[in-house]
């Protein structure tokens, strides 16, 4: 019998995540292992904030600043820019200084008196709200900063003083950046401790970011204004718009407000660190939540397993990296309204982890490895949906298996459709090299085709001897919340105590609440910190050359490249979890994809923990929703928490927003993956969006508020918070699924508000000497208070496509040159016809044409259409149900990090230097 | 000098010894100004120091003298583990004294009549 000819195939070549090290690494100095520890910050904090012109300098015009000793308070006042300031202003911060019993001083002043006199010499803890900003304006001059931690970062000349030390600043991300003092130009040491050789270490970083603690503690993205709310401090920040005018009253009044509220929120926050009880890690350098989950480990005695196993063979490394995909986030019904319940998997990283036994891994000394080739080709054998009903199966995991890929099911890393980025999608695979994948992959791959994949080889791994030194720890440092490292699932333990934490919530007291509150976010924070992330942290760093690197992967042999970027890895690396960790959450939703089929039901969007379970058309409401019930139910018995209940959930969505226990019909639209939007009909037949994604949205700068709102679009029922999305985001969602309501899902009626005919603009900071030097050509000839410093922000704009820059070449012989395609950026203004007038070619640095800018019509007109370029029947002008593709691949690229700088590139572009492939 | 000054200095004194709260751990001294920081080993064996006040200083000063000389001929790294063993002896020598003078003066005050005025 012959095989049918498979229509969707593609030959491509698959990207596999290599483990490229130096080639002459050495191993790390034993004397950085003896270096003294350094003294934390005194008691003395500065807390400063900074006001600025709204030109595209964004110069400094005064600012406001409180010393704290403890918690009192200790001198506070108002600074201000002599270059910045006209005489009738002076009087106005002079009079208001007066009566409010603030010093007030000049830029100099504060930085010699303050900043250096205190924060400096006294060893103050230095806090802010976007600290880098706020540094950035009270420079005097800036360059780009040198040594290996901070290339790529500025340095900022902060005192007229040349004694004085200079401010470093690296950006890291949007919530993150290392500050630090550089050394001053004096000598440090007297000359009888220079002759004895003694060395005094002193710490240069006690910079606090509100914004990054905020990040890092309540895992999310948060302004001065959200933040104060958030934590309910006393001051909050104050509503002030005015900017543009002179120096008023109520100005100073919102600056001064502003550096209460820095404060108040810092104290609440630096508390709930505290409160955390991680003795190792100080707030400065509490930069996300991956330094928190760090901490925690170490506070366990936990020793990292590069450390307890440094020897491990780089190719076993390199063999285990190459299995490694993120979590699974698909589209399979596209473009076509359909009902939905919309299910997700209770803490699902933190839950594969325990199932799995992950922790006795996290705290042995070191892997053993075995053959287990046998082991595997039985197992998937016998394995059947019921099997994995046994929380028993789940326990055999911990395998890597080479398979000779025959149209199996797996997650392919490729470029399909010539697209620039490459993106992991779960198709039809053949390979003529076995390829590494771990052993929940060839599951879910075997319960999605009906046949087992065929098996090379397979490597079991267990863990060894457990570390000694382990140390039980409070969390929180409350006693009720002990978990002993060396006893108990710290995963399972963890979710345990947010459980009891929630369910204490619901029938606590109002005074209560927020300690609780607080706890179960602590708690959640700690689950997720410690579960994932920190054992695949990859760190790219820039060099001034190249390097030689030797790139081991999983299906060639180890090779010799030459690269100026650089993978270090996290201290925490441990890439067999995170491949594990991941590859079981992938197999969550294949049971989960094969109990929808079995019970004809069928699904419109997955993403990582979650699906969107579909409604088929002819199917009643009761049986469909009995039909998911039966689903949730499946999965009862892989609860591996004290508290009874399926890991899988029904979302709140489900339910009514009026009443939150009866269900009521969902309705979702989704065009790709991460782009979806989930609705409710109303009494009119028209849509309340109850979830929308800003899922390629989120870079653009809102064309139009609450205060400007579009005509006919009905206000959103409840908070856009709770939608996730901001306002013109609603509405933009809102006439997607009015055009699929009306019968034309193509066609998005984009005339509802004339903002939106205004160019494009995504806003982006200047935070690296790179993207500053677009602005040369517009600095040129400007005095300093007047250029685009560090850290201002800048427009990106969106240019049409030139149609008549493609030339006609008489001589077809030759080849005809690239059209190099136009990069518009702009000074900073809130005004989109200012920016047009000034826009400019970053490349060329030439002023741009109006005409050839997008407007957000155009930006937005293909949003809806937007293709799933892995899976077939996806492209722009298709809908319904996606099919898998098959890919043939018979040759690979090895790659490095792939969500290296996005968030500029969500800006800026896509920028191949960016990504890394040896 | 003011204020402002001392504080200068004492932050300094304070980034030096590399804790914002020395405690000496022979005497439990917690003047700030009168730490100093003893290599354990000998300065010319090994960096590793210890925050004591300057009078237990003093007095391990005094008996690291006793300490075996210097022998170029010796391995280096046993004779730096010995002399480090050696300088952590003097300084459980030095709080087991100040534990024993405690432990006698609890006694004698139990044996004081207004020991229940001094417990209250």
């Amino acid at each position: 019998m012959s095989t049918p000819v498979d229509e969707y195939v593609d030959c491509l070549p698959l990207h596999l995540r290599a483990y490229a090290i130096l080639a002459d690494a050495r191993p790390k100095s034993p004397s950085a292992a003896k270096r003294p520890k350094l003294a934390p910050a005194s008691d003395y904090t500065v807390v400063f904030d900074t006001e600025t012109t709204t030109d595209p300098s964004q110069h400094l015009r005064f600012g406001t600043f409180c010393v704290y000793r403890g918690e009192n308070l200790f001198r506070s006042g108002i600074f201000w820019a002599p270059n910045a300031v006209s005489e009738r202003e002076l009087e106005t911060l002079r009079r208001f200084a007066a009566d409010n019993g603030l010093d007030l001083l000049t830029r100099n002043q504060f930085a010699d008196d303050i900043l250096f006199g205190i924060g400096y010499d006294l060893r103050a803890t230095i806090v802010g709200f976007n600290l880098p900003f706020d540094i950035s304006r009270i420079a005097i001059s800036h360059g780009s900063a040198r040594g290996k931690k901070m290339r790529g970062g500025f340095t900022f000349k902060i005192s007229t003083d040349r004694r004085r030390s200079n401010i470093q600043v690296k950006h890291v991300s949007q919530r993150m950046a290392f500050i630090n003092f550089t050394k001053p130009f004096k000598q440090l040491h007297s000359r009888s401790q220079r002759q004895r050789g003694d060395k005094i270490e002193t710490s240069l970083d006690h910079f606090v970011d509100v914004k990054t603690l905020a990040s890092a503690l309540l895992s999310g993205g948060y302004s001065l204004a959200s933040l104060s709310k958030h934590l309910n401090v006393i001051n909050q920040k104050l509503e002030f718009d005015e900017f543009d005018g002179p120096i008023s009253d109520d100005m100073i009044k919102y600056a001064v407000r502003d550096t209460h509220a820095t404060w108040e929120c810092y104290v609440e926050l630096r508390d709930r660190f505290e409160a955390l009880g991680l003795t190792d890690l100080r707030p400065e350098k509490a930069y996300s939540e991956a330094s928190i989950g760090k901490a925690c480990l170490k506070q366990m005695g936990i020793a990292p397993w590069q450390q307890s196993q440094p020897n491990f063979e780089p190719q076993k490394i390199a063999n285990i990296v190459s299995a490694y995909f993120g979590g699974r986030s698909e589209v399979r019904i596209r473009r076509e309204i359909k009902q939905v319940m919309l299910c997700d998997f209770l803490s699902m990283y933190p839950t594969v982890c325990s199932l799995m036994g992950l922790w006795r891994f996290v705290t042995s000394k070191n892997k053993v490895t075995r053959d287990a080739t046998n082991e595997a080709s039985a197992i998937l054998s016998n394995v059947t949906l019921e099997a994995l009903q046994s929380k028993e199966a789940w326990l055999n995991l911990a395998m890597l298996v080479r398979v000779k890929s025959e149209k199996d099911i797996f997650p392919v890393r490729t470029k399909y459709q010539k697209a620039q980025t490459a993106t992991i999608g779960l198709n039809k695979l053949t390979c003529s090299k076995p390829l590494w994948f771990t052993l929940a992959d060839c599951i879910a791959s075997k319960l999605l085709t009906g046949k087992p994949p065929e098996i090379v080889e397979a490597i079991g791994y267990a863990p060894g001897t457990m570390q000694s030194g382990l140390k039980p720890i409070n969390i929180m440092g409350n006693a009720d919340y002990r978990i002993n490292p060396a006893k108990d699932d710290f995963y399972k333990r963890v979710i345990e105590l947010r459980h009891e934490t929630k369910e204490q919530l619901r029938f606590a007291r109002e005074a209560d609440a927020p300690s609780l509150e607080a706890a179960q976010l602590n708690l959640k924070t700690n689950a997720n910190s410690t579960s994932y992330g920190i054992f695949i942290e990859n760190n790219v760093s820039d060099r001034m050359g190249k390097a030689t690197l030797s790139v081991y992967n999983g299906i060639d042999e180890p090779f010799n490249t030459e690269k100026s970027k650089i993978e270090e890895t996290g201290v925490f690396y441990d890439p067999l979890l995170a491949t594990l960790i991941t590859g079981a959450a992938r197999l969550m939703l294949a049971i989960t994809e094969t109990l929808v089929s079995q019970k004809q039901l069928e699904w419109v969007f997955c993403d990582t923990d979650s699906m969107a379970i579909a409604k088929p058309e002819k199917m009643e409401q009761s049986r469909f929703i009995e039909k998911v019930q039966s689903i949730i139910n499946w999965f009862d018995s892989l609860n591996p928490y004290g508290f009874g209940g399926s890991i899988l959930k029904s979302e709140s969505y489900n339910y009514s927003h009026v009443n939150g226990k009866i269900l009521t019909p969902l309705f979702c639209f989704a065009v790709s993956a991460k782009r979806y939007v989930l609705f409710n009909m109303d009494e009119n037949n028209k849509p309340m969006i109850r979830k929308a994604s800003g899922h390629g949205l989120g870079h653009l700068i809102a064309p139009y508020g609450s205060n400007n709102p579009a005509t006919g679009i009905p206000q959103p029922f409840q908070s856009v918070a709770k939608i996730g999305v901001p306002l013109w985001q609603h509405d933009l969602w809102w006439k997607i699924i009015e055009a699929a309501l009306d019968g034309h899902p193509f066609q998005v009626d984009l005339s509802y508000h004339p903002n939106l005919l205004r160019p494009a603009m995504s806003r982006y900071a200047a935070t690296s000497p790179a993207l500053l030097a677009w602005f040369k050509s517009y600095n040129n000839g400007k005095a300093y208070r007047d250029q685009v410093k560090p850290f201002g922000f800048m427009l990106s704009l969106s240019a049409q496509c030139i149609l008549d820059d493609e030339r006609f070449f008489d001589d077809w012989s030759k080849r005809r040159p690239a059209v190099k395609p136009l990069k518009p950026i702009a000074p900073f203004t809130r005004d989109p016809e200012i920016a047009a007038l000034n826009a400019l070619d970053r490349v060329t640095g030439e002023p741009m044409d109006r005409t050839l800018l997008k407007s957000y019509v155009s930006v937005l007109a293909s949003y809806h259409l937007h293709p799933e370029n892995k899976f077939w029947n996806g492209a722009y002008m298709e809908c319904g149900t996606t099919k898998r593709r098959h890919i043939i691949a018979d040759s690979a690229n090895h790659i490095g990090k792939e969500a290296n700088n996005w968030e500029q590139q969500a800006v800026l572009g896509l920028d191949s230097n960016e990504s890394i492939i040896y | 000098m003011t204020d402002l000054e001392n504080e200068k200095r004492k932050q300094r004194r304070l980034a030096a010894l590399g804790t914002n709260e020395p405690k000496c751990p022979c005497c439990g001294e917690t003047d700030w100004r009168v730490f100093e920081q003893d290599h354990i080993a000998g300065r010319a064996r090994d960096d590793m120091v210890v925050n004591i006040c300057a009078n237990c200083h003093r007095k391990r000063t005094y008996d690291q003298k006793g300490h075996p000389p210097h022998n170029p001929n010796n391995d280096p790294q046993l004779d730096m583990i010995g002399h480090f063993l050696l300088g952590l002896a003097d300084l459980l020598k030095l709080a087991n004294e100040r534990l024993s003078e405690f432990g006698l003066f609890l006694i004698a005050l139990s044996e004081n009549d207004d020991h229940d005025q001094v417990q209250s």
